[in-house]
């Protein structure tokens, strides 16, 4: 059991000198999940989730880079409170039965600086693959001798492909997701 | 109309269609098998309706709404074996475990997510409130008045859901409704007029009663206006009278007199969440 134990030991150690990732946890405090939505052609509805949590991992080649975010769909807010109770009710998030959207990347194209990230999206119990656009803003040490890492993602989603069906296509279906995600490097 | 048509006309006029086709049909065994036609047309009314609302069902899983689908499946399927089961003791043998069934399928959901401590008072209130209407309802469910009052509480539902919490699961209860309605209607076009039966009154109070439920659970509609919705039902007595004293004994005009009386706690709860402002 315990040439076992160490076995595990050294190959975990191994495997984990071999990735050379760098992984890092979302600071949600300086993080900012937004979403942009047509309305009725006059001007753009911003919203944004205030719940959330994730992380990324940079590897040396970029390619392999990848990203978890979870969204607590209950979280929403559109400086509105009728509107946002609307929004977590049935003809939108459905917040009780849905409490999470998900993202989990599968792969990356493009370099440190810029790329396109496609992964998975889960609402409302529908998985989809979704395109982000991701823009490196900023990297390096902080004042408090941690090293953060800063990005821009978007992507635009068609949410009725989600199920989200809820007035459509009067309240427009095409929903624009901005996220700049700071994370701290573990 | 993207919204009239699924939510009213369609299931509206699928079982007027149903109905009325069954009606000329079966002429001769109507007397018999009408509270079972009726049954299984409002529910494929119904069914026609939450399809062209929900096209489809919600999502790559059944949510809780679409629970309400299979919940009114069950009904219009005990209603049809009902319909081609003649026998005595097919009340017994068909009522209770369908009603039970109903009932596990919406409550299911909600004990899952809803904290014990809220969910047994709320499901419990429900529950009694279902059974004191749903007893009166029955008790008065051999006058076509019962009719009237059964459709101002399912009209009165969705409007208030509508306005107040979900447009969603407020087209649903529009849906049924309409159903209502077809039968409500071709009920004024002829001599005798007949009422829902107690058994399809059980049923359509049962799935409305899980449509009060879920639009408090998921939509948190305000409870006030969903308890004032269920007490419709305590006013047709009232109407009734009304009628009677002045002696109006016209069919059509006592049910839409009965009606409108019933509709009076869907107004006070339209008062109490009428929406200051467009949120879209």
């Amino acid at each position: 059991m315990k040439v076992r134990n160490i076995l595990i030991f050294t190959l975990a150690i191994l495997f984990a000198s071999v990735s050379n990732a760098d992984n890092f946890k979302v600071d949600a405090a300086h993080s900012t999940v937004q979403f942009t939505a047509n309305h009725l052609g006059f001007s753009h509805l911003i919203g944004r989730f205030n719940t959330f949590s994730g992380g990324f991992s940079l590897e040396k080649n970029a390619t392999k880079n990848t990203a978890t975010v979870s969204i607590d769909t209950s979280s929403v807010d559109t400086n509105h409170q009728k509107r946002d109770d609307h929004l977590r009710s049935p003809d939108f998030f459905n917040a009780k039965e849905f409490p999470t959207m998900d993202f989990k990347s599968l792969s990356y194209k493009g370099n440190a600086k810029e790329g396109v990230l496609t992964g998975n999206l889960t609402l409302l119990g529908v998985t989809k693959k979704v395109d982000f656009k991701v823009k490196n803003i900023g990297e390096g040490k902080d004042p408090w001798g941690g090293y953060r890492a800063g990005f821009n993602a978007t992507a635009t989603i068609n949410r009725t492909d989600f199920g989200m069906k809820f007035m459509a296509p009067t309240i427009p279906v095409d929903v624009t997701i901005n996220l700049f995600i700071e994370g701290i490097k573990q | 109309m993207s919204l009239i048509g699924p939510t009213v006309l369609y299931p509206f006029i699928t079982a007027l269609i149903f109905i009325g086709g069954a009606r000329v049909l079966w002429k001769d065994q109507w007397e018999t098998s009408r509270l079972y036609l009726v049954g299984i047309g409002l529910s494929f009314g119904f069914l026609v309706g939450y399809f062209a609302i929900n096209t489809g069902f919600s999502a790559s899983r059944i949510s809780s709404t679409d629970r309400i689908f299979f919940a009114v499946s069950i009904a219009g399927l005990t209603a049809f074996l009902y319909h081609i089961w003649i026998a005595r003791l097919r009340r017994f043998l068909l009522m209770p475990p369908a009603t039970l069934l109903i009932l596990l399928l919406i409550i299911q959901p909600l004990l899952e997510r809803m904290p014990l401590a809220e969910a047994v008072p709320v499901i419990t209130l429900a529950f009694l409130i279902w059974r004191a209407a749903g007893t009166f309802l029955t008790r008065n469910a051999s006058k076509h008045t019962s009719n009237s009052s059964f459709l101002a509480m399912a009209i009165g539902a969705a409007i208030i859901i509508s306005l107040d919490g979900s447009l969603l699961i407020g087209q649903i209860a529009g849906a049924l409704a309409a159903a209502t309605g077809a039968w409500w209607v071709l009920n004024q076009t002829q001599n005798r007029h007949e009422a829902l039966g107690k058994a399809s009154i059980t049923f359509l109070q049962l799935i409305l009663g899980s449509i009060l439920i879920l639009a408090y659970f998921y939509a948190e509609v305000s409870p006030i206006a969903l308890l004032l919705v269920a007490c419709v039902p305590f006013l047709q007595p009232i109407g009734e009278h009304i009628t009677n004293a002045f002696e109006i004994t016209a069919p059509i005009i006592q049910s839409s007199i009965v009606g409108l009386i019933s509709f009076i706690p869907v107004l006070i709860a339209l008062w109490l969440i009428w929406p200051e402002e467009s949120l879209y």
